[in-house]
């Protein structure tokens, strides 16, 4: 019996809290979220005049009387979204406690989204030596266990190709919706997939995780470092000076990372794993407003 | 540069190889890591500064390269010849005479001196010790002894050129004694060689002269005095000029008075090694003192000025206590300069002179006052009991008078032979006095002169009247002598010119309660009269002093003046001495000085350390930021 990925007690704090979506979206079902389509909501939206075939329930009755003319009330539609969930399960994020951590924020997110009504589409890339692992769309609480049951069943271990597998995600997925990318980025090609992925519209956040000894390496001496997805090898004298423009250079790499985001209205939420993780979910994505 | 142990070079072999560890050092250990993804960029990144990023690198083989090399040129033990004393004791005698003031050493031949002495010290051997004597006119030991260098650096900064001569028997006598019972001490003299030493005197066997000054170029007073010619209306100045130098010199001659006037001026042309006498008459009656100075420049500056005193016109009160003596009273008044009082021996106490204070010299003809005796010099002729000042044993009946030297300046040109006397006093030898005339067969003393308690003291044994001395030629020469003696400073009890450290007795009235000495440079010293005088001991610069006297009710009466006079024919003649005899060894000079090895060593050793500290730090700075950074929290 393997440990669930979340716990009960941690799920029922999730009750309270539901994804934000910065825009209306059109969905496929009745949903809790803003649709641009005019439907049988109690929100008053607009006024239309009346034409042949429209439901008479719908006429404004007072305004005719006003003004002799028919007029259909019509209110706001609510429809559910599409959330994507994108977790990087190449090698890379093996390294330490980071798959774990990213499978607890992918089950948490995806959880949130069946919670409010919306529908839940997942893919774990470099997956079992697959660039793609798609999971068959969800939809409502009750699908909960069949999602953490595909995330359970995950392997991480491949190698990363983001930009090809984030243009076939886009291919084969056709509603666009909030996409959640979980990853360590850590490789050039993220930049051309995101970029792919931001023309087909979707309202794209991505949580760039990284270990902390990452951020901090605690190496020392004279090093020949040897990559866990590639097995390319870097030489390295892990001194001072190199420890202290290493931590720079992530510095720098997140500020680069924070800009193009931004560039493309897209949000860059760094995290650390070392940040305990009901404080990352109940805390801070609140205070990133990517949770509320 | 010379090396110890030239054979450390040998190490130098282990530079290739700490090259070789250097570059061996890039085998690598392997060690995993999520991905290189941020490594690759940081490493092209070094890639594309490669220059100054290389160089940090290499930063470490240069430190371990630098303190290889230290290392070993420490291990040579480099060292350089030096003219150091490797003694374990170093005696130094430094002239401070006033010859040590000329200036044909830079600035003067005592800095010379005394930045010759630094450098040996200096160059000392740890542990070594150093004795500093000062040989001026008086030897002082400023320190003795001392392990610590900067004791002997402060000693010698202390050292100040004198205005008269040197001891220099009494401090090399004194450095004989020190070094007596250590063999490894060696004695360093630095002068110009101006003194005589004193016949066998046993200096240690490592002794050494370091001559100092190069030039004889000097030109002096020998002497200035001022007299009075027709009954004090005019005033003559008489200056003796040496010039000691090979050439003949023109320097102008300037008198001014007290208060800095120009009195007047001559060019004079001195020859060389020649004194001359120069007269300036019709002086300024008005003046009461004159400096008179040299113009132009020679090396030594401080003998070309010289100061007199307007002698005082009065004559010394000479008091005679007596019944009755035509023949002494006669002699007494043909002397010049002398003003003669009579009294009874039952008015000693109650006479006072002309001039308030107390007469120059009392003459006690066969009597002694029962009260104290009065202040000033005294002579005492046949004296019938003992006093404070000698012992009356007995009579010593017709004894017959014998001179004890020849050259004796009381019994000098004055024949005693054949004179008769009826009898004498038997005294006892004072130990203030000597013995100027005895008797033939007891030689108990006839004639004693001497000072004591800052006056001068004569006694002749026998009565006058029970001799025949008095029909002699030779007794008029013989008081002359006697009152020259016990008078020496003049009228007033002062002297007029004296040399620099030469104490100045001043009499005093009884009423005088301070007597304030003003030095040229201003400074007064307030002294205390005691039993009628003061004795002043501060004439250490040269120029003219002011004495006044202040009584009980704080009146200051001006007194008189005297000048101090640095006159020294030894010390003017700067002529260098370049090689001296210092004990039974041969001469020595600068030239034969023996060497001494001063290593290098120690800084080189301490250069290998630091660079291995720095070396250390640069390879471990990481932990060692970290290891600061972690205290200064846990302080916080």
């Amino acid at each position: 019996m393997t440990e669930p990925i979340l716990s009960p007690e941690f799920l029922a704090t999730l009750d309270r809290l539901a994804l934000v979506t910065r825009g209306a979206r059109i969905g496929v079902f009745k949903g809790e979220r803003r649709s641009p389509r005019r439907g049988g909501s109690v929100e008053f939206a607009d006024y239309r005049e009346y034409a042949p075939g429209d439901d008479f329930r719908q006429v404004d009755w007072n305004a005719y009387a006003r003004m002799e003319k028919l007029f259909l009330r019509l209110f706001v539609e609510e429809e559910d979204a599409t959330v994507h969930v994108l977790l990087d399960a190449s090698t890379s994020m093996q390294w330490a406690d980071k798959w774990t951590y990213a499978r607890k924020l992918a089950a948490a997110l995806g959880y949130i989204a069946l919670l409010g009504m919306d529908r839940l589409s997942a893919a774990a890339l470099a997956a079992s030596g697959r660039a793609l692992t798609l999971m068959r769309p969800l939809r409502g609480k009750g699908y909960a266990l069949g999602f953490f049951g595909w995330l359970t069943a995950v392997e991480p271990g491949g190698t990363t190709a983001p930009d090809a597998a984030l243009a076939r995600y886009a291919a084969q997925v056709r509603r666009a919706g909030p996409l959640l990318l979980i990853s360590d980025l850590m490789d050039d090609a993220w930049q051309a997939g995101i970029q792919r992925l931001s023309q087909n519209n979707y309202e794209i956040t991505i949580l760039h995780l990284l270990a902390p000894d990452e951020l901090e390496p605690a190496l020392e001496g004279d090093l020949r470092l040897l990559d866990s997805e590639t097995n390319s090898t870097v030489e390295i004298t892990a001194d001072y000076d190199l420890l202290d423009r290493y931590r720079a250079r992530v510095r720098t790499w997140q500020a680069d990372w924070a800009r193009y985001c931004a560039a493309r209205g897209i949000a860059y939420l760094p995290i650390s794993t070392a940040e305990p993780f009901e404080e990352l979910v109940l805390g801070y994505l609140r205070r990133q407003h990517v949770l509320k | 540069m010379n090396f110890l142990v030239p054979f450390a070079f040998a190490l130098v072999a282990l530079l290739p190889v700490i090259v070789a560890l250097y570059f061996l050092k890039l085998r690598r250990t392997e060690q995993r890591v999520s991905s290189t993804f941020l490594w690759k960029t940081l490493v092209r990144d070094t890639a594309a500064n490669a220059p100054w990023q290389r160089l940090k690198p290499n930063l470490l083989l240069l430190f371990q390269l630098l303190f290889l090399i230290a290392l070993i040129a420490a291990l040579a033990r480099p060292f350089v010849w030096g003219d150091a004393a490797a003694s374990s004791h170093l005696i130094l005698v430094i002239d401070t005479s006033a010859s040590m003031r000329a200036t044909d050493a830079q600035p003067t031949r005592l800095a010379e001196a005394i930045a010759q002495a630094r450098r040996l010290i200096e160059n000392l051997p740890d542990g070594a010790r150093v004795t500093l004597i000062d040989a001026g006119a008086s030897v002082r030991v400023p320190v003795s002894g001392a392990v610590a260098k900067s004791a002997g650096f402060r000693a010698l900064d202390g050292l100040q050129a004198g205005w008269g001569g040197t001891d220099m028997g009494s401090a090399l006598t004194l450095a004989a004694t020190i070094a007596e019972n250590e063999p490894d001490a060696e004695l360093v003299l630095l002068s110009d060689g101006h003194f005589t030493l004193p016949e066998n005197i046993a200096l240690p066997s490592r002794a050494r002269f370091i001559p100092l000054g190069n030039t004889r170029e000097n030109q002096a007073f020998g002497s200035f005095t001022v007299s009075s010619q027709g009954g004090g209306k005019t005033l003559t100045a008489f200056a003796q000029l040496v010039n000691f130098s090979e050439r003949a010199a023109t320097r102008r001659l300037t008198v001014r008075n007290e208060q800095g006037q120009l009195v007047t001026a001559r060019d004079v042309v001195l020859e060389p090694n020649k004194a001359q006498v120069i007269t300036l008459a019709d002086l300024p009656a008005d003046a009461e003192s004159f400096t008179a100075q040299l113009g132009g420049a020679d090396f030594l500056g401080s003998d070309d000025s010289a100061w007199a005193v307007v002698p005082i016109r009065d004559r010394a009160e000479v008091r005679l206590v007596t019944s009755g003596n035509r023949f002494l009273k006669t002699a007494l008044s043909l002397l010049p300069g002398v003003q003669v009082t009579s009294i009874k021996p039952a008015e000693t106490l109650t006479v006072t002179t002309t001039t308030n204070l107390p007469a120059a010299l009392t003459i006690f003809d066969s009597n002694i006052p029962t009260g104290t005796l009065p202040a000033g010099n005294l002579l005492f002729i046949a004296p019938s009991r003992a006093t404070d000042y000698f012992s009356v044993t007995g009579r010593i009946k017709a004894p017959v008078p014998l001179t004890v030297s020849a050259d004796d300046p009381f019994t000098r040109y004055v024949d005693l032979r054949d004179v008769a006397i009826q009898d004498a006093a038997r005294i006892t030898l004072p130990n203030w006095g000597r013995a100027a005339l005895i008797e033939r067969a007891t030689g108990a003393p006839l004639l004693i002169v001497g000072e004591t308690d800052g006056r001068r003291i004569g006694i002749l044994a026998f009565d006058l009247r029970h001799s025949d001395l008095p029909l002699r030629v030779a007794f008029p020469l013989l008081m002359a002598n006697l009152v020259d003696t016990l008078i020496p400073d003049g009228a007033a009890g002062i002297a007029q010119n004296v040399g620099p450290n030469h104490p100045v007795t001043i009499a005093t009235a009884p009423e005088t309660t301070r007597v304030v000495v003003r030095a040229p440079d201003g400074r007064e010293t307030i002294l205390t009269p005691q039993q009628g005088h003061v004795r002043f001991e501060g004439t250490t610069q040269p120029g003219v002093y002011t004495i006044s006297s202040r009584d009980a009710q704080g009146q200051t009466i001006p007194l008189r003046r005297f000048a101090v006079n640095a006159f020294n024919a030894d010390e003017s003649d700067i002529s260098p001495r370049a090689t001296l005899q210092l004990g039974s060894g041969p001469a020595t000079t600068n030239i034969e000085l023996p060497r001494a090895r001063n290593e290098w060593w120690m800084p080189l050793a301490w250069l290998a350390l630091i660079v291995l500290i720095g070396e250390w730090l640069l390879a471990y700075r990481g932990q060692v930021v970290k290891m600061v950074r972690t205290v200064q929290e846990r302080v916080k």
